[in-house]
């Protein structure tokens, strides 16, 4: 439940983020979601992961549709991709990894400053 | 524990945000470029929606109305001269800015800035060649005309609001491929435009090669191999006896050829391919009465497109056509009442001097028994990722010393200044500007007495009637030979002097009821100047002429078909000869193949053609064949035309010129017919073996309209077009017909036409990027509209309104 709340909060996060700042905003955004909604460090790594990746994903492919393809198809060509769906695939990629690394950190850093109450909280 | 968790997660994220913040190498820094708000992702434009756009803008005066057409060519409706072409520089930029910055980048030798050290030489090369001191010389001149100022800064302030609207979001994709921002417009970059323009027509040169050849083979062979005149009677203008001028004399000191061998690299010349038809018809010609122009010039295919389609209305100026990005005004277009096209006039604008230095320090030169002090100028190459490269060139009365010690030497330690009439002070803008604004032949000719280079062929027509052809340039008035080889730079008389303008060569309505041009020897041999260029074209402007005189009723339709001719007159002319030489020769089956392919072959270069690659590929193997002691020659050489070429074989076909270096018997003509031809069947026979439609002319020929830094993804390949070069639709793989216009300049109201290959968007994500290619390829044209007011523009999809800031 903690992972789908925190999932959601990513994706709103880095979509209105990004909408305002630049690209890496979204590093703050998912470490924000980390510090609101208090998880594991592998729930936040993976809510970050996924939130900004299906973030990433449905942004580009409704940008691409509307594009007809028409970019997607020359920059994937000039990374010798084969299919445009590759490229939306390898920038969701890119994004996850930035969502990921970014939900940990701000998971690492709520620790810090967290009382230990219970011994076992680490795995829950 | 915890503290060193969370520093390793950080450290983790921050080089992870920086890794994918950076450039490394030829990566693009890819988180920056792949996100989908402000990355690449943000160019894709959403096909078919088209949005309305309304600014305040505290520049303009008064309101601006943009109506976008179909094609997204903008309709300007201005209320002044200054907003008019601010708003011009605005929607250029809106759609070329990337393209506006790079050719301008590249013709001021700033290309190490962006792409780093690998471009040092290009540069160099650029900067010696005085780009920067041509283009400063020419703005100084613009800004001294109130209209010319006016025009160029009020361009440059549209182009300079538009970049300064924008965020990194909606920078054209190269800026984030490259990882670089635009910077700010200055009229400095008009000029180099401008320059760019000279550098790409009236740098045709071969002078020092020439110097080698006649050195080498003695004057003999090199008045046979490079004739100044190679008689094929059809000269732009043809009055003989009707000269009624005494020409201006011209003395020098020069002897005419300096005992010198040239033994070092020199700069390429000018592609052959470069060349330009355009012609107009008298209404005695035509099937409605009305006037036509037809304008083609063909340069380097690109993408984005060397042009942009506009229409600029505002008090005073009606007109439609191509304008040339980073330059405001219509350079090849139409008004209500007149039309004009132009073509590249051949004509040496190029000369070198051998330069005399005091000593190692170059601070002092030889000239006219005196030691003269050069003018030192230090140019600063910045190297994007590296320390910048100082070059010092040294400019002499003459111009800059583009070969020295230090740039391509050779061991001998020769000083070569460039003499070009692009360093000259002209306000070409000016012609431009009037010609916009022209209503009759007495306009076009005011406009063109400012028209300084690159020399055109101007053709003309109006609505009343007259159709002219002026071949307007600054023309240096030389003695016989004067300036064909290398020359004595230790006097000031060798400098040039001018032909007057009235004597440059010109008419209006010839008796035989046309005016045409495409490249070819300028005047009849009555023209009392000398006029040479490193070769002039024989076949193009025949077939024009051939065409247009047995047309009594011409249309925009025929002028259309004549446009994109595949008829090759060269092969018409030649093809016969070179079969002879197979007569009584026995043949493999890959030969007869061939044979009978050549044989059964109409001459035209269509589509697909069989035949014409046959031809193609035979020629292609013939030429560097005879001219082996060229290719082979370490002196740089130049090479003969193909009609000289095709005019020894059938003269003097036992030249010592056909007997081949490398083989030990004595080789004629007819026997390097036949072992080309014998090379070419075995090449085709393989071709066919693999893919029976690749000798279809298209695909052999397979037309290329590269990107501008030849990025294969944002280029079209394989471009289904007939065509070649020496035929009127001059479609090489690389270069061919950048723009096609037809006017009919009806009296109710011109209708116009034309088309280039490639759309008016510079941005590879954009549907109109590279719409047009298809319907070009296809000989189509798209209507223009020339409507006095938006309301009349058909199928609009978009405006834009820009408004003064309401105080």
């Amino acid at each position: 439940m903690k992972f789908v709340i925190q999932l959601i909060l990513v994706v709103v996060l880095s979509w209105i983020g990004q909408f305002i700042g630049p690209w890496w905003v979204l590093f703050i955004a998912a470490g924000l979601s980390s510090m609101v909604v208090k998880s594991s460090g592998i729930t936040s790594f993976f809510a970050g992961f996924f939130g900004v990746a299906i973030q990433w994903f449905f942004q580009t492919l409704f940008i691409d549709m509307a594009n007809e393809s028409i970019l997607s198809t020359r920059i994937a060509q000039l990374f010798s991709l084969n299919s445009s769906f590759l490229l939306m695939l390898i920038t969701a990629l890119i994004g996850g990894f930035c969502g990921g690394f970014g939900a940990l950190t701000g998971n690492q850093l709520v620790r810090i400053f967290e009382r230990p109450k219970q011994k076992h909280s680490v795995y829950s | 524990m915890k503290f060193f968790r969370f520093f390793l997660s950080l450290a983790i994220t921050i080089g992870l945000a920086y890794a994918l913040n950076t450039k490394f190498g030829q990566v693009p820094p890819l988180g920056k470029f792949l996100n989908p708000d402000s990355g690449i992702w943000a160019n894709a434009e959403a096909v078919g929606e088209h949005e309305e756009n309304s600014l305040e803008l505290p520049m303009v005066t008064e309101t601006v109305e943009v109506t976008f057409d179909e094609n997204l060519v903008p309709h300007i409706y201005a209320q002044n001269d200054y907003d008019l072409y601010f708003a011009q520089g605005y929607v250029t930029a809106m759609h070329r800015l990337w393209q506006m910055e790079i050719q301008t980048h590249a013709a001021g030798g700033r290309v190490s800035e962006i792409v780093g050290p690998i471009a040092k030489d290009v540069d160099r090369k650029s900067r010696r060649q005085g780009m920067v001191f041509g283009a400063e010389k020419a703005v100084a001149t613009m800004l001294e005309n109130d209209e010319s100022r006016v025009a160029v800064e009020a361009y440059a302030d549209g182009i300079n609001s538009y970049i300064s609207s924008l965020s990194y979001a909606d920078y054209p994709v190269e800026y984030k491929l490259l990882d670089y921002e635009p910077e700010e417009w200055v009229p400095l970059k008009t000029g180099l435009m401008l320059k760019n323009m000279a550098n790409t027509l009236n740098f045709g040169e071969r002078d020092l090669q020439n110097t080698n050849a006649i050195n080498f083979f003695g004057r003999d062979i090199f008045d046979l191999l490079y004739p100044d005149f190679e008689n094929a009677e059809d000269p732009i203008v043809n009055k003989p006896g009707e000269w009624n001028f005494e020409a201006e004399t011209r003395t020098f000191s020069d002897s005419l050829v300096i005992d010198e061998t040239v033994n070092r690299e020199l700069m390429p010349t000018q592609d052959p391919n470069i060349g330009s038809n355009n012609w107009a018809v008298s209404g005695s010609r035509t099937a409605t009465g009305n006037t036509l122009l037809s304008s083609d010039p063909h340069l380097g295919l690109s993408l984005p497109s060397l042009w942009y389609t506009v229409q600029l209305k505002a008090p005073g100026i009606n007109v439609q056509g191509a304008t040339l990005p980073g330059t405001p005004h219509v350079i090849i277009g139409y008004t209500d009442s007149i039309a004009w096209g132009v073509t590249n006039a051949q004509r040496d604008l190029v000369d070198w001097y051998k330069i005399h230095f005091r000593d190692e320090s170059k601070s002092e030169y030889w000239l006219d028994s005196a030691w003269v002090k050069t003018d030192i100028k230090i140019e600063e190459i910045k190297l994007r990722g590296a320390e910048s490269f100082y070059d010092t060139v040294y400019y002499t009365v003459f111009g800059p010393v583009m070969y020295d010690d230090s740039f391509r030497p050779d061991t001998q330690k020769k000083y070569y200044a460039l003499r070009w009439v692009a360093h000259d002070p002209s306000d070409e803008s000016y012609t431009f500007y009037k010609l916009n604004r022209a209503k009759n032949h007495d306009d076009y000719m005011a406009a063109l007495d400012h028209y300084v280079s690159p020399a055109q062929n101007f053709a003309f027509a109006s609505a009343s009637g007259d159709v002219a052809m002026r071949i307007q340039g600054k023309f240096p008035n030389k003695g016989i030979e004067e300036g064909k080889f290398l020359r004595d730079g230790t006097h000031s008389a060798n400098d040039w002097t001018f032909i007057p303008y009235d004597h440059n060569v010109m008419y209006k309505n010839p008796e035989r009821g046309f005016v045409s041009s495409a490249n070819q020897y300028p005047a009849d041999s009555t023209y009392p100047y000398y006029i040479n260029a490193t070769s002039y074209p024989q076949y193009r402007n025949r077939r024009i002429n051939n065409v247009l005189s047995q047309t009594t009723d011409a249309t925009v339709e025929t002028m259309m078909d004549l446009q994109n001719d595949n008829y090759n007159l060269k092969a018409a002319e030649s093809l016969g000869l070179f079969l002879e030489a197979l007569d009584s020769v026995e043949m493999n089956a890959d030969e007869v193949t061939a044979f009978n392919e050549l044989i059964g072959w109409d001459f035209y270069n269509n589509l697909d053609s069989r035949g014409a690659s046959y031809y193609e590929r035979w020629w292609d193997i013939l030429y560097p064949m005879i001219w082996d002691e060229i290719q082979k020659s370490e002196l740089p050489l130049p090479w003969p035309t193909a009609y000289t070429t095709i005019k020894l074989i059938k003269e003097s076909p036992n030249l010592s010129f056909f007997d081949l270096v490398e083989t030990t018997a004595r080789e004629n003509a007819d026997n390097i017919l036949l072992s080309s031809f014998r090379k070419m069947a075995k090449e085709m026979a393989v071709k066919v073996e693999a893919d029976p439609g690749s000798v279809e002319w298209a695909n052999f020929k397979s037309t290329r309209i590269a990107h501008l830094v030849d990025l294969p993804a944002f280029s079209a390949s394989n471009v289904p077009i007939g065509g070649n070069h020496d035929i009127v639709n001059a479609t090489t793989s690389t270069h061919g017909p950048s723009w096609r216009m037809v006017v009919e300049l009806d009296p109710q109201g011109p209708k116009g036409f034309g088309i280039y290959p490639g759309g008016q968007s510079g941005n590879p994500g954009s549907f109109f990027y590279d719409n047009f290619i298809e319907s070009w390829a296809m000989g189509e044209y798209l209507t223009l509209q020339l409507s006095s007011s938006p309301e009349g523009i058909t199928k609009p999809i978009k405006t834009l309104t820009i408004k003064p800031v309401e105080k």
